[in-house]
């Protein structure tokens, strides 16, 4: 068989479709070959050893230009997340003046530009383009010297073809000028070529048309699916076959088709004895796709899919399969802290893991597309995704620089990329075609959202569509019927809501129930939600079939909108005192339930026990100044730790906060009883006790009807004697092959956190790996990321390595003043 | 077990707006603010909506948050206040409006 021409092989081909792209990273930038030879095949990693530089210039794009001069890096790439020159304006990455200020979390911006030399085996082949994830934010690309090409939207994948332009003698140049300049972003987006490149190189114009392959589930029963599976093909020719095989998880062909190709098809095939996809059981296929002319192969795409049919309906609810399904979900944003916003697939893997463990289900891509590493880790580890679409529509939300600005203009191809390029996720289970959007109750507001659901409904008939709905949801109206989708009888509804499918609100958790009464035949979901609501929020979700989840903000602390969460203090004199709104050097938003390191933070502490993911939790509210009273940011919860460990507070009065499923509470300090409450409905399964302050053992220990269901300790500990690096396997290991995550926690002599650490620690690796990025969870900016050096905080801090051989292994050394110093030692993963 | 499928509608046409009543719950803060009769009352009840609404970024609020919107964002507890509020525009504009 004349198979490759293809070079790939199946493991190239595995990585590229199931997502594990960083593998082919794995040999580091430097050491890789800056100019790859690259042959026929799909999806090519081009992530390897581009040159960059920050700042602008002319010039840049001429094949000709010496970049000896600029640094060579990898991809994923995020300069907003890199040192700035010092500065007294400056700390670490971030600086004062900064045009998003506290909303982009003081990230710099600018303009950058990268440059990358490829070789191509065959000069003339029949089809080559460039992709790219995305790029924060006006993205130019050149090859050779012309210019192919722009594009704005910072969080859509985009293309260029680049056969035209190509390079006789196969040596070829690509130049790409990112800028983000202004104020563009109300959260921390990023700068840069933040997600991976990649390259088509095609033997023949004829091909697989960009994300034209559908894979939906139609039906199940007797024992089989009934799958739909369409294909586009452009550059149609005649004698072209389209050769499909399903593959299951084990890689053995299940299913295999062959027909004539033609520009547009739909076949309906029958897959017997399916393994369903669901939260608790993420089972994935994988269709193989060949275009072939007689024996030769043309093109070849593998897409990952899941078979299982969600239904959503007010009497039901959300059903997955046929099981009743709540979405406990989370809103995130899609940078990983210390790491900026580089989506690297580990990362990505990483945080989903972190929410799994915490028993989220779902989470809400705030505002916009996220990258495909973050889906294939939602479609492998079972969450279920709201993937949304825009944040802003026609009219600017908080910028003159704002994507209000290519909205008019660019929202049908913005939205095509979305849904075209997610589709096959089986994780999504929803669209949302807006968050908070302005002047969404006036005229054009009202028809696009008719426009922007419909083009949805269009593009992907299989999923509802939602969207984000804060403050006055407009007048009740009454649609005409055309205007509905077939089948839709609606008397009324309200004017911001009547043409989607699930109605998503924020923060109007008082509203669900009489909105419920006005228009019973609605589903709604809390697309945003206060997280001190947490125990309310659940009550009326589980005991409502019209309520589907909640999603809380947020899920994971993030960098931007800085000062959100928290509290502060204030006079207890002053009856009108409010919490302050912080500002420079606050960075992070410092709410969601899992800090920026990957911790659990207090709020999380009672979300376990409202997910019955523990049936108990304590925690120690930080002890006041006289005089003093702690006030909530919106997004904030109590400056609670879980630590008995306060000098200088002995025979205070400390505030002990329980969370329990339990209906009596017994707290022992020192093995003495000293209180015990009965936890009534009305308490929102949270009991406070005031504790004089003492050091020793203070034990909560809770009960339902009379049986112990659980209890909680905690102790004073001593001093800092040592640092203790352990490596955090959080996340789906089958895809973790280029970055670990090193906790890096200040214990004592009993092995025991010592919890408001936060002394400077020092990170060195030796061998084949390298250090990316060291941080704490801290709110504020103390300095770099990339230094090396950095403050802990909480007794904790985060290093991140990359290893740079696929086959080597690096020594790590934590050290500290006054500590003995940690190490560990890596090895590389062997694929 | 069929998958549930969201076809597109025919044609856009603009909704039919039905009658409502002036009040918190019912109007944009900038409905209010643009009825000459009703902002009074509310700035009578409510004297620091004067100062939220002109501050800085509120104005694409105005069309997308009610008074009972912007409570939620409140130290305290502010429904009596609304229902005065409510009260006092009920008497003002007894009627519901008409379809539009």
């Amino acid at each position: 068989m004349n198979d490759f021409d293809f070079q790939m092989d199946r493991r190239q081909l595995l990585v590229t479709s199931a997502g594990a792209a960083t593998l082919m990273m794995a040999s580091g930038a430097l050491a890789a070959d800056a100019a790859p030879n690259m042959s026929n095949g799909r999806a090519q990693p081009l992530s390897q050893g581009w040159k960059f530089h920050r700042g602008s210039g002319a010039g840049f794009e001429v094949p000709s230009f010496d970049d000896s001069g600029w640094r060579a890096l990898d991809l994923p790439h995020d300069w907003n997340i890199e040192d700035l020159p010092p500065s007294p304006d400056s700390i670490g990455p971030f600086n004062k003046n900064a045009p998003g200020g506290t909303m982009s979390g003081f990230a710099a911006g600018g303009e950058g530009w990268y440059r990358k030399s490829f070789r191509l085996a065959n000069p003339r082949p029949g089809h080559v383009e460039i992709y790219f994830d995305g790029a924060y934010l006006h993205s130019d690309v050149w090859l050779n010297g012309h210019a192919l090409g722009s594009h704005a939207n910072g969080y859509t994948p985009f293309a260029f073809d680049l056969t035209p332009y190509l390079a006789a003698d196969g040596h070829n140049v690509l130049a790409v000028r990112v800028r983000s300049e202004g104020f563009n972003a109300r959260w921390y987006s990023g700068a840069g070529l933040y997600r991976h490149v990649w390259l088509d190189v095609l033997p023949d114009p004829a091909r697989i048309a960009r994300w034209g392959i559908g894979v939906i589930t139609r039906k199940l029963s007797d024992g089989a699916a009934e799958l739909e599976i369409s294909t586009q093909v452009e550059g149609l020719a005649s004698e072209l076959a389209l050769v499909r095989r399903i593959l299951d998880a084990a890689g053995k062909t299940v299913w295999e088709g062959t027909e004539q190709a033609q520009a547009t098809g739909h076949l309906f095939c029958s897959l017997p004895n399916p393994r369903l996809w669901s939260t608790d059981s993420p089972y994935l296929y994988s269709l193989v796709t060949e275009l072939r002319r007689g024996t030769k192969l043309l093109d070849r795409l593998e897409t990952p899919f899941g078979v299982r049919i969600i239904s959503f309906d007010a009497q039901q609810g959300m059903r997955v399969n046929g099981v009743a399904t709540k979405l406990r979900g989370g809103c995130v944003h899609h940078d990983h802290g210390i790491l900026g916003a580089a989506a690297f697939e580990d990362a990505e893997d990483r945080k989903i893991g972190l929410l799994r463990a915490r028993g989220f289900n779902a989470v809400r891509g705030s505002h916009n597309l996220f990258s495909p590493g973050f889906l294939r880790a939602c479609d492998r580890q079972g969450m279920m995704v709201i993937c949304e679409a825009f944040d802003v529509w026609h009219d600017k939300k908080f910028s003159d620089l704002d994507s209000s600005t290519i909205f008019e203009s660019g929202w049908k191809t913005d939205l095509a990329s979305v849904v075209l390029s997610a589709r096959n996720h089986p994780s999504i289970v929803l669209w949302s075609i807006g968050n908070e959007i302005p002047a969404r109750n006036s005229a054009r507001g009202i028809e696009l959202q008719w426009q922007l659901s419909n083009e949805v409904h269009r593009l992907d008939p299989t999923r509802p569509v939602t969207a984000a709905i804060n403050g006055f949801a407009g007048h009740e109206v009454k649609p005409a019927a055309g205007s509905l989708r077939p089948g839709v009888e609606m008397v009324k509804d309200r004017a911001g809501t009547a043409f989607l499918d699930v109605v998503g609100y924020n923060y109007k958790l008082a509203d669900y129930e009489a909105d419920h009464r006005r228009f019973p035949d609605r589903v709604f979901l809390g697309s945003e939600s206060f997280p001190k609501d947490v125990f309310k929020i659940w009550d009326l979700t589980e005991r409502s079939p019209w309520l589907i989840g909640d999603f809380v903000w947020t899920a994971m602390d993030y960098l931007g909108e800085a000062g959100i969460g928290g509290s502060s203090l204030a006079a207890a004199s002053d009856p009108n005192a409010r919490a302050d709104s912080p500002a420079w050097p606050w960075i992070n938003a410092y709410c969601g339930d899992i800090d920026l390191i990957g911790q659990q933070r207090p709020a999380s502490l009672a979300r376990d026990v409202a997910w019955g993911v523990s049936p108990l939790e304590m925690a120690v509210q930080r002890p006041l100044d006289e005089g003093k009273v702690e006030l909530l940011r919106f997004w904030g919860w109590s400056d609670e730790l879980q630590s008995w460990s306060w000098p200088g507070a002995e025979g205070k009065p400390l505030t002990v906060r329980v969370y329990t499923a339990g209906d009596r509470v017994e707290l022992r300090l020192k093995g003495q009883l000293i209180d015990q409450k009965t936890v009534h409905p009305e308490d929102g399964k949270t009991i406070e006790f005031k504790v004089a302050y003492a050091p020793g053992n203070l034990e909560s220990v809770a009960y339902r009807q009379g049986r112990e269901i659980g209890r909680r300790a905690l102790e004073t500990v001593g001093p800092a004697l040592a640092l203790r690096v352990r490596e955090d396997l959080t996340g789906e290991s089958g895809a973790r092959r280029d970055l670990r995550f090193l906790s890096i926690e200040a214990v004592d002599a009993k092995g025991r956190l010592v919890p408001d650490w936060a002394q400077q620690v020092e990170v060195s690796v030796a061998g084949a790996g390298r250090l990316i990025a060291l941080g704490s969870a801290n709110p504020l900016a103390i300095g770099s990321y990339q230094s090396g050096k950095a403050q802990a905080w909480h007794g904790r801090a985060l290093a991140v390595v990359r290893l740079d051989q696929q086959t080597g292994s690096a020594s790590i050394r934590v050290g500290g003043k006054g500590v003995i110093a940690g190490t560990m030692r890596l090895n590389a993963l062997k694929a | 077990m069929d998958a549930p499928l969201y076809h597109p509608a025919a044609a856009y046409a603009v909704p039919t707006i039905l009658p409502y009543q002036i009040g918190t719950r019912t109007c944009t803060i900038g409905e209010l603010k643009g009825l000459a009769a009703a902002w009074p009352i509310v700035l009578k009840h409510m004297p620091a909506v004067q100062y939220i609404v002109q501050a800085p970024g509120f104005e694409k609020q105005l069309d997308n948050m009610t008074l009972a919107d912007l409570a939620v964002f409140s130290a305290q507890d502010n429904s009596a206040t609304l229902d005065a509020i409510d009260d006092d525009l009920a008497r003002l504009f007894p009627n519901k409006g008409r379809a539009r």
